[in-house]
């Protein structure tokens, strides 16, 4: 008999105890963000979408030597190197399958031009797998709106990197 | 040769070598690495890296291994703390200049360097100077410099191995690559700013242990481990030289190195295998198959395709019989698919019109095809060739023709005082190493044969054993003495005395390499010359000798087989005649089928068949007659004659372009099957790269026609048909394709002595010119070239991209032309446009152009009905 009444009250109290919980959070700050109203807040070494460097004077970084490529553990760079005019080594075609990448960084690490790097877009779905196949000029263009955004002053230098990180801009 | 062999102890190893060897052949021969760069075992060795330091008990300092000999009771560590330091160092120097640029560097992934420096070298380098940079002034192809057209050179990189140098020089006798320089000045460059250009000059870049030396063909096109490697031998000429496609996903076909077979090439090749054969990326590749509609093509579907040619075949055969079709492959094509080819014809179509040789005015006939597979038993192989103390080559410019021979002969040269005889209409060149001419005016073989065995006979310079003695011998001697010196003198062009002193040489040669180019053999007078040189190599006692031999040359890579399975209309597959009864009866047996009974006609005589409208229909298999055949109005008039033209081919030629159905065909590194180089080894090649889409492999269109005509036979792959077609033949039965091995075998050598023919040797005495027409012209394949289909090549038709008419400079000097001007060749068929080029291998009165460039077609100007064509030469 005694047992019964310890089960039942373990159980009528259970429900206050809970509740009590519940309200407690209802007077804490969320973590969750209204997103998309409001935009996303990513850590400083989030791996998002790639991107193609260039140099200051507009000439792009990469040298198309496949190392990023052989890095990958999801084998999804495909590259092709060709000469430009002044007989130096750049990428013919430069294609990541952002459907197959597993963002794990190793093509950044591998980069010995730092040409290849991981942004923080990662809003890019699509309807077709086939448009999940991000191409050199479209790589290049991503590092380009990154420097728009740099110029406008969204961008805040990025302590580990070489050049900035994003704060506010995707 | 001191055989005797000493004992060291390696590495707490005892190792017997022979007395001569280094320490580290003596390591290597017994798996102990030594890491190296600057040695290679085809060379000399000149201690230039010290890479490969050992310690040597009780020598004061490390030793390099790759110079110093082996001697009795040495005692030799590789492994110890002082050399492993020592190596670090080594690379640690090596790598103070070095640019490191590994990221842009072709050879990035197969460096030497890069294993060397993972395996031995130091993490960091403690070099913080700036480091030496050769900036190329042009700047155009930023730090490399084009050492030549198909060469890059990167200073920068260079580690002063001197392998480039060396093997330019020693291995293949040319000095167009030089050091220059010191310290850290030392360069590699062509001399006095001349273009490196050689047709060996793609050994440079495989051997080159860095990227310095980087081919033009690789450059920049992908990573080497991104490639799949096959093995397969190259069909660019008869050496049949072994080698790796290098092969991509994407990209197909890219590049081809060397797959080293010391039987046949040592680990070389020449830049028309190496660069040329690269050809399946063409965008000229036919892709599927089309039927003419009109003056266009219609792309159809294969079925269709092969039903409108079963029909069309149906149709000429119930109209007009069998023989009104024949059939044409070529000499490129594999073992496998040769004899399918002639099963195809005589099963499936049931005619014996059938033949592979489409660019000669003459044909050899049945039974001079018997002599010439008699004399081909007794080819030498070519890792042999080096040991003989005299070579005679005659009618063929080997050093264009069949490069990796000229490689071994120039070995015997160098390393055994090999006398080299060269009879031709052209002169031979082999660079640094000397070869002793006797320039035969075109056409006057014979004659110079003639003459050849007078002054043997007359002089008694033949040993008098058995079958020279008795009266048909000395009845065969008279007969000789009928033909003055002066009449033939007058048609080869050599003095009696040149002629003397040739046959003293080979008679008095201790052991005589008879090399017979296929030009000799397969000209007008080939089967008078195979019996004439038979009868002087038996005379000079070389024939059947063991330590003398006779070599055939088969100009292109499958000569041989295309022979033997089947592809000349008397002989059946297996070297097996048409009235052969035993062999009839295993191949109907085999075949399930009644073989034709009719005479079948070679080429020249389908021809003239079509002219006269007998033949209605003719299969083209990867043949290109109308750019090969030696008369170009008249092959032009005969194909446009015929009622069904079936061309199956790689490229969309002006063959095909008169097609009423083409096929896409297979090339080499999309197919596997098996070649018959000139010695007679059958040597594997596996398939690299797949067809492109919807190109169905020429085995499988050839069986599925045959199917469609009614003749049942299915093979599941090459293979397959390999072992068919073995059980065939009595000299290559037991063969086991997939045993042929890394070496090939080869099949069908005898011992046997051959008997002297005792041939009486006629020939007509010399046409010369008349005033309208003086120059005999001569044509032939160039080094960089062959056929036509290197016209497919980028690389090929960059270091030679347009015919030039080579003249001597006497007949330069006579014309007032200098090089490079045009000029206007003209013979009574036809006139080109072409460039001159003065050159020391035409000898005076004598022009030669090449037959490779369909936009400037030699046979345009040649006439199948005269045994030499004549031009005159006219300033453009
Ligand atoms: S992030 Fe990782 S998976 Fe994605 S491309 Fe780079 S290496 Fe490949
Ligand atoms: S992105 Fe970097 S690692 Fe990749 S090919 Fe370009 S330079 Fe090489
Ligand atoms: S170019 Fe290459 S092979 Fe020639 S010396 Fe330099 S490193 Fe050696
Ligand atoms: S020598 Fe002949 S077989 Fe050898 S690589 Fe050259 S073309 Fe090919
Ligand atoms: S390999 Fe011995 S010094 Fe270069």
């Amino acid at each position: 008999m005694a047992d019964l009444i310890r089960i039942l009250a373990s159980i009528f109290l259970a429900i206050p105890k809970g509740l009590a919980t519940t309200f407690k959070h209802l007077f804490r700050k969320t973590i969750t963000i209204d997103y998309p109203r409001k935009p996303a807040k990513f850590a400083p070494r989030y791996r998002g979408l790639h991107y193609l460097t260039r140099y200051p004077d507009g000439e792009e970084r990469c040298v198309a030597c496949g190392l990023c490529a052989i890095a990958c553990p999801s084998d999804c760079i495909y590259l092709e190197p060709e000469e430009n005019e002044r007989g130096e080594r750049v990428a013919k075609l430069y294609e990541i399958d952002e459907i197959r990448c597993i963002f794990c960084g190793y093509c950044e690490e591998a980069c010995p031009e730092e040409a290849i790097r991981l942004g923080w877009e990662f809003e890019f779905s699509q309807y077709d797998r086939k448009n999940f196949v991000w191409t050199k000029e479209m790589l290049l263009e991503n590092f380009d709106k990154l420097e728009k955004g740099r110029a406008k002053g969204f961008i805040r230098e990025k302590k580990f990197q070489f050049r900035a990180e994003p704060e506010t801009y995707f | 040769m001191d055989n005797s062999k000493v004992k060291l102890t390696i590495d707490d190893r005892e190792v017997e070598v022979p007395k001569d060897s280094t320490i580290l052949e003596a390591a290597l021969s017994v798996g102990i690495d030594i890491p190296y760069f600057c040695w290679h075992p085809n060379l000399e060795s000149v201690g230039a890296c010290r890479m490969c330091l050992v310690e040597v008990e009780k020598m004061p300092k490390l030793v390099a291994s790759c110079v110093n000999p082996v001697a009795e009771g040495m005692v030799v560590h590789t492994n110890t703390e002082k050399v492993i330091k020592a190596r670090e160092k080594v690379l640690e120097f090596v790598l103070t200049n070095h640019p490191l640029d590994c990221p842009t560097c072709d050879k990035g992934g197969e460096c030497d360097l890069q294993d060397l420096t993972y395996d031995h070298g130091p993490m960091m380098t403690r070099y913080r100077e700036d480091k030496v940079r050769w900036i190329v002034d042009t700047h155009y192809r930023f730090d490399d410099l084009q050492l030549g057209p198909l060469i890059y050179r990167n200073q920068n990189r260079c580690i002063t191995c001197f392998r480039c140098v060396r093997i330019t020089r020693e291995i293949f006798g040319y000095s167009d690559l030089g050091v220059f320089g010191r310290g850290s000045k030392t360069h590699i460059s062509a001399p006095g700013g001349e273009k490196f250009l050689n047709e060996f000059s793609g050994n440079t870049v495989e051997y080159c242990p860095v990227g310095a030396l980087t081919a033009r063909n690789f450059r920049y096109k992908i990573r080497p481990w991104l490639c799949e490697q096959t093995p397969t031998v190259c069909p660019m000429c008869g050496d049949g030289c072994n080698m790796t496609a290098w092969s991509h996903q994407r990209k197909g076909h890219i590049r081809n190195t060397s797959r080293r077979n010391d039987s046949i090439d040592e680990g070389m090749l020449c830049d028309r295998g190496r660069f040329g054969s690269v050809f399946s990326n063409h965008p000229d590749r036919i892709k599927s198959p089309m039927i003419k509609e009109g003056d266009t093509f219609r792309e159809v579907q294969w079925e269709e395709a092969l039903g409108f040619i079963a029909e069309g075949i149906k149709k000429i055969k119930s109209e007009s019989g069998p023989e009104a079709l024949g059939g044409i492959a070529s000499d490129l094509v594999s073992n496998e698919e040769a004899y399918l080819f002639s099963r195809l014809m005589r099963q499936g179509v049931g005619t014996n019109n059938l033949d592979f040789r489409g660019d000669r005015k003459s044909l050899l006939g049945a039974g001079a095809l018997k002599i010439l597979f008699e004399m081909q038993k007794m080819s030498v192989p070519l890792e042999k060739v080096a040991s003989f103390d005299t070579v005679f080559v005659i009618g063929t410019d080997i050093a264009s023709t069949h490069p990796i021979y000229t490689m071994w002969l120039k070995r015997g040269i160098r390393k055994a005082g090999l006398r080299v005889l060269a009879a031709n209409s052209r002169k031979l060149d082999f660079g640094i190493y000397s070869v002793q001419n006797f320039t035969y005016r075109p056409g006057g073989e014979l004659a110079l044969l003639l003459g050849l065995l007078k002054v043997i006979v007359k002089e008694k310079l033949y040993s008098d054993a058995g079958p020279f003695r008795g009266g048909q011998f000395s009845r065969w001697a008279n007969s000789l003495q009928k033909t003055n010196y002066d009449t033939i003198a007058a048609s080869c062009g050599l003095s009696e005395e040149r002629i003397s002193i040739l046959a003293r040489a080979l008679a008095e040669s201790e052991n005589c390499l008879f090399v017979v180019g296929q030009d000799l053999w397969e000209g007008p007078l080939g089967s008078s010359c195979l019996l004439a040189i038979n009868d002087l190599a038996v005379l000079t006692e070389n024939n059947g000798n063991p330590r003398g031999g006779v070599n055939l040359l088969f100009d292109s890579g499958n000569y041989l087989g295309a022979l033997n399975w089947g592809l000349t209309p008397d002989y059946l597959p297996a070297r097996r005649h048409r009235e052969d009864k035993v062999g009839r009866e295993k191949i109907e047996s085999l075949w399930n089928c009644r073989l034709p009974e009719a005479e079948g006609f070679d080429t020249i005589k389908m021809l003239e068949q079509i002219r006269k409208g007998n033949i209605k229909g003719l299969y083209l298999y990867q043949s290109d007659l109308l750019c090969d055949f030696p008369d170009w109005e008249y092959i032009h008039d005969c194909l446009s004659k015929l009622d069904l033209l079936i061309v199956h081919e790689l490229f969309l030629t002006e063959t095909a372009k008169m097609a009423t159905v083409i096929l896409p065909a297979t090339s080499f590194v999309e197919t596997e099957g098996t070649f018959t180089n000139t010695e007679g080894r059958i040597q594997r090649f596996q398939r690299g790269a797949a067809p492109s889409k919807g190109v169905r492999e020429s085995w499988q269109t050839l069986s599925r026609l045959a199917q469609k005509l009614g003749a049942e036979f299915v093979y599941e792959n090459p293979p397959e048909i390999f072992r068919e077609m073995v059980t065939l033949s009595s000299d290559a039965a037991g063969l086991d394709y997939d045993k042929l091995g890394a070496r090939g075998r080869i099949v069908a050598l005898a011992e046997r002595v051959f008997e002297p023919a005792l041939y009486e040797v006629e020939f007509d005495s010399y046409t010369s010119g008349d005033s309208d027409y003086p120059y005999p012209l001569l044509t032939g394949d160039l080094v960089y070239h062959l056929r036509h289909l290197t016209n497919y090549n980028e690389d090929m038709m960059l270091v030679a991209p347009e015919a030039h008419l080579e003249i001597s400079p006497e007949d330069a000097k006579s014309l007032e032309l200098k090089e490079d001007d045009t000029v206007r060749v003209e013979s009574a068929r036809g006139a080109l446009e072409v460039k001159v080029a003065i050159s020391k291998k035409s000898p005076p009165g004598v022009v030669f152009l090449p037959r490779n460039y369909s936009d400037k077609n030699v046979n345009k100007l040649r006439d199948r009905e005269k045994t030499l064509d004549y031009v005159r030469i006219a300033k453009a």
